[in-house]
């Protein structure tokens, strides 16, 4: 990792670093009440996020297309919605604990991306050479930023199921409630999830002449959708408890996970055409 | 849906919802367990009314059977839910065993006993397993349901186009199951068809053909790879596999194992690189697009001792110009003797040889005379010329230009005659910019240590790289960028009845063309083949049903969850 640390650019590194620190930040905060340890690592993480936001900027324009291609660039690109996301929710619910559960997230994105460099930038294949491909990634990786931090608020809600007063928060807040949290953040990530989907079987029309061919990865992503509609319907069901729905986001974010990373584990990957180049 | 979260949980109420939780869940099994029955009855006999009464009457007989708490079950949130659940375990089933295999495959993966089971249970192909269709239907009929039981108004119509969108996206859907199909159209340059052969399912395994109303001529294809990216890399050699074959280097030392990149640079001249873990360091010091030596012989006199003679002799091919030398006095570097392709053959030598000595005189032998010959004789700065049994000479002057005997595309300009090699000088030039013969001249070290250089030359492992001693890291010069696919292209045209052109147009991947309902996509070539293209074929009289589904769908979740109208949220 270290060796994958050394080749890696100077704007990688400066990211990555840049969000270490903001992590660092939020610890202390844990510990200390005051405004401005919650302040701070919000800046933190904000710089960090501009960072990568230059970082995704430098290499579209190095590899003069969208960087969405390689493993290496997903991971990148997911660390930016995740923080994006962390930080809206940061801003609107007022809770640090979620900018610190996020900077854990996105640090270890980090690392895991090292692990999967790219040597070399690889060109589109003709499937990609679409502007479609553009609104479908973004869709999904906005998608997946939001349901992460889904995830992480129901994991709070089954910490903490009576919510959290000031101690933790960023501002005049009281007290929190997660499960709600959970629900507004989920909402969100669904629309993009059901957009994703959408978009992505309108370009497979145009570039496979198939808009669902049952690949792997397509039906994993069905899947994942049906969880969190499940999720929004589970919540009509009175005898459901609001525990019972926080297990369903984590479940359903283990379902994004596999559908992300696990599909070479799957038997039926060998046909698959959106399994990642880059091992 | 509604947004609040409602808590009671009275005991009545548990017991209410948990018998609402049994029926539902009574209800997705037994139609998994009717349409089971249903779909092997179907299949496995040929006998018309066993394979089709049956099952036709055990498919009406469910719903029949389930008639008064299907109406009460199918609209509770359980339902909706377990529904939307099932779907997805049925989905994730069809993930972990391959499906629309060819039986042979199938048979070979999973053995007599297992791929029996996995047919019985319709898991070879999952997603037209009655099953997986009918959780579909009983979906269908509880949105159905549900938005029927919604009061229409302003205030529901996200919910309503939410939940009815499903409904229209499954009924393009289902045309296109039934009405549709998808297949591949195989042409080479200048052929026509109008037969497809179809994919069978979902799968890229053909089945059946098919014909279509007219015509589909490949008028022209092209193939393009991206252009070459050369880059300086550093690889390194792990663990020997046990069965390894080994290779070569440029120096000749051997490879071993499975190299593996390390690290790409950029042909950045003079910047200082450093291998990370060790103490060596590199730099490009110079690279040549398209690497060639030039020579130059020192103005000396005459009076130098002939110890290794030689000449310069800039060689021109229809496929491009050289410089070659040829030496007198080493075996098999004195002669071309490249008859098929130049005509003859070119050979030097410094003294005039006995077999040419005795072809002047008049006795040639039979063996040496059955070729032609440019004999080039560097004392005498003669040229002879021994063409179909006929000899001549004439004086060898610099700069001019000979051609081979009968042909006039290939020849050869002397530069240099030399007595001795020695003070012939070489120094690594480019000729011009373009990227033919590419070659990085580098410079490798180890901290305070004397520096090496070497050149590197694209062409993997059998040579070109260079090892750096000690160490498992060699430096190579490639380029990995050219070997993927730019884009290719088709020309096609349509031929109606009569044969005349009724539609051109060149398609791309992404870019499909349309005609007649029929959709034509680039979706296949061959880098062996360079005149065949595969042209993907699609039916699909349910798409623009399907993409409207899709539209409806994000506006109906977009006004549920966002729209000015919607009951506000209120917190739990």
């Amino acid at each position: 990792m270290l060796e994958s640390l050394y080749y890696t650019s100077t704007l990688f590194k400066v990211t990555f670093f840049l969000y270490a620190l903001a992590l660092a930040g939020y610890v202390v905060g844990i510990f200390r009440k005051e405004k401005v340890f919650g302040t701070i690592p919000y800046a933190l993480f904000t710089i960090a996020f501009l960072a990568c936001t230059v970082l995704i900027a430098d290499r579209w324009i190095e590899a003069g297309r969208p960087p969405f291609k390689s493993f290496y660039e997903s991971l990148v690109f997911a660390a930016w919605t995740t923080s994006l996301i962390s930080l809206a929710v940061e801003y609107k619910f007022k809770v640090r604990l979620i900018g610190f559960m996020s900077a854990i997230g996105v640090v270890m994105i980090f690392l895991f991306a090292l692990t999967k460099r790219d040597v070399e930038i690889i060109a589109l294949p003709p499937a990609l050479q679409t502007w479609m491909f553009i609104p479908h990634v973004i869709s999904y990786f906005l998608a997946y930023g939001a349901l992460f931090v889904a995830g992480l608020t129901a994991v709070l809600f089954l910490a903490l199921p009576k919510g959290i007063a000031s101690h933790h928060t960023l501002g005049e807040q009281s007290r929190i409630d997660f499960s709600a949290t959970t629900y507004q953040i989920t909402k969100f990530g669904f629309l993009f999830l059901t957009a994703g989907l959408l978009l992505g079987a309108w370009w497979g029309q145009n570039a496979w002449s198939n808009y669902w061919g049952w690949d792997p990865k397509e039906n994993w992503a069905l899947i994942t959708w049906l969880i969190f509609a499940a999720y929004l319907h589970f919540r009509n069901i009175p005898s459901w408890s609001e525990k019972r729905l926080a297990w369903v986001v984590v479940f359903g974010v283990a379902a994004i996970v596999f559908t992300y990373l696990g599909m070479d584990y799957l038997p039926t990957a060998q046909d698959s055409l959106h399994v990642y180049s880059g091992d | 849906m509604a947004d609040i979260k409602n808590t009671n949980s009275s005991p009545k109420n548990q017991d209410y919802q948990t018998r609402g939780f049994r029926r539902a869940t009574g209800l997705l099994a037994a139609m998994v367990l009717f349409t089971l029955f249903a779909q092997n009855l179907h299949e496995g006999t040929s006998n018309f009314w066993v394979s089709t009464l049956v099952p036709v009457a055990l498919i009406v007989s469910y719903p029949i059977l389930f008639f008064k708490p299907l109406k009460r079950i199918v609209d509770t949130p359980y339902f909706a839910t377990l529904s939307l659940l099932c779907i997805a375990v049925g989905t994730a089933l069809g993930t972990f065993v391959s499906q629309n295999a060819p039986a042979e495959v199938f048979t070979n993966r999973y053995g007599e006993s297992g791929s029996s089971v996995l047919r019985f249970l319709q898991w070879d192909d999952v997603f037209h397993s009655w099953w997986y269709v009918g959780f579909f239907t009983l979906l269908a009929g509880s949105l159905l349901k549900t938005s029927w039981k919604k009061k229409f108004n302003r205030e529901n119509l996200g919910f309503h186009l939410a939940h009815l969108s499903p409904i229209i996206i499954l009924l393009g859907f289902w045309v296109d199951y039934f009405y549709g199909f998808r297949g591949i159209i195989q042409l080479e340059t200048g052929q026509s068809t109008n037969i497809a052969k179809v994919y069978q399912g979902n799968t890229s395994y053909v089945g059946d053909s098919i014909a279509i109303p007219f015509r589909i001529r490949l008028d022209h294809f092209e193939f393009e790879k991206h252009d070459p990216d050369y880059r300086l890399q550093v690889w390194r050699n792990t663990e020997a596999e046990p069965h390894a074959q080994p290779a070569a280097d440029a120096h000749g030392q051997q490879i071993t194992g499975t190299p593996k990149i390390i690290a790409s640079m950029p042909l950045k001249e003079a910047k200082i690189r450093h291998i990370y873990g060790t103490d060596i360091y590199f730099r490009l010091n110079e690279f040549f697009p398209n690497f060639t030596f030039e020579y130059t012989y020192p103005e000396i006199n005459d009076n130098v001792e002939a110890k290794d003679p030689g000449v310069l002799l800039n060689m021109k091919t229809p496929f491009g110009q050289a410089d070659v030398n040829l030496f007198s006095n080493r075996p098999g570097r004195n002669t071309i003797a490249d008859e098929q392709h130049m005509g003859g053959w070119l050979e030097f030598y410094w003294e005039i040889p006995e077999a040419l000595a005795q072809a002047i005189n008049g006795q040639p032998e039979t063996e040496w005379a059955k070729v032609n010959r440019i004999i080039l004789v560097g004392t005498e700065k003669q040229i002879y010329l021994w063409v179909d049994g006929k000899l001549s000479k004439e004086p060898l002057e610099a700069g001019k230009f000979y051609p081979f005997p009968n042909r006039k595309e290939i020849g050869f300009t002397m530069k240099y005659l030399y007595p001795d090699a020695a003070y012939l000088l070489s120094t690594p030039v480019s000729d011009g910019e373009e990227l033919l013969n590419p070659v990085a001249k580098v410079e490798v070290w180890h901290k305070g240590g004397h520096s090496e250089e070497a050149f590197l030359y694209p062409g993997g492992r059998r040579g070109g790289v260079f090892t750096i001693e000690g160490t498992d890291y060699f430096l190579a010069l490639e380029s990995f960028k050219d070997m993927e696919t730019k884009y290719y292209r088709s020309e096609l045209s349509v031929l109606d009845e009569n044969d005349e052109v009724a539609k051109s147009q060149s398609i791309v991947v992404n870019e499909p063309m349309l005609y007649g309902g029929y959709r034509f996509y680039q979706s296949d070539y061959n880098p062996d083949n360079p005149n065949y293209s595969g042209i993907g074929i699609s039916h699909e009289p349910g798409l623009y049903v399907i993409y409207f589904g899709f539209t409806v769908l994000v506006i109906g979740c977009l006004m549920m969850f966002y729209g000015k109208y919607r009951k506000q949220d209120s917190p739990v």
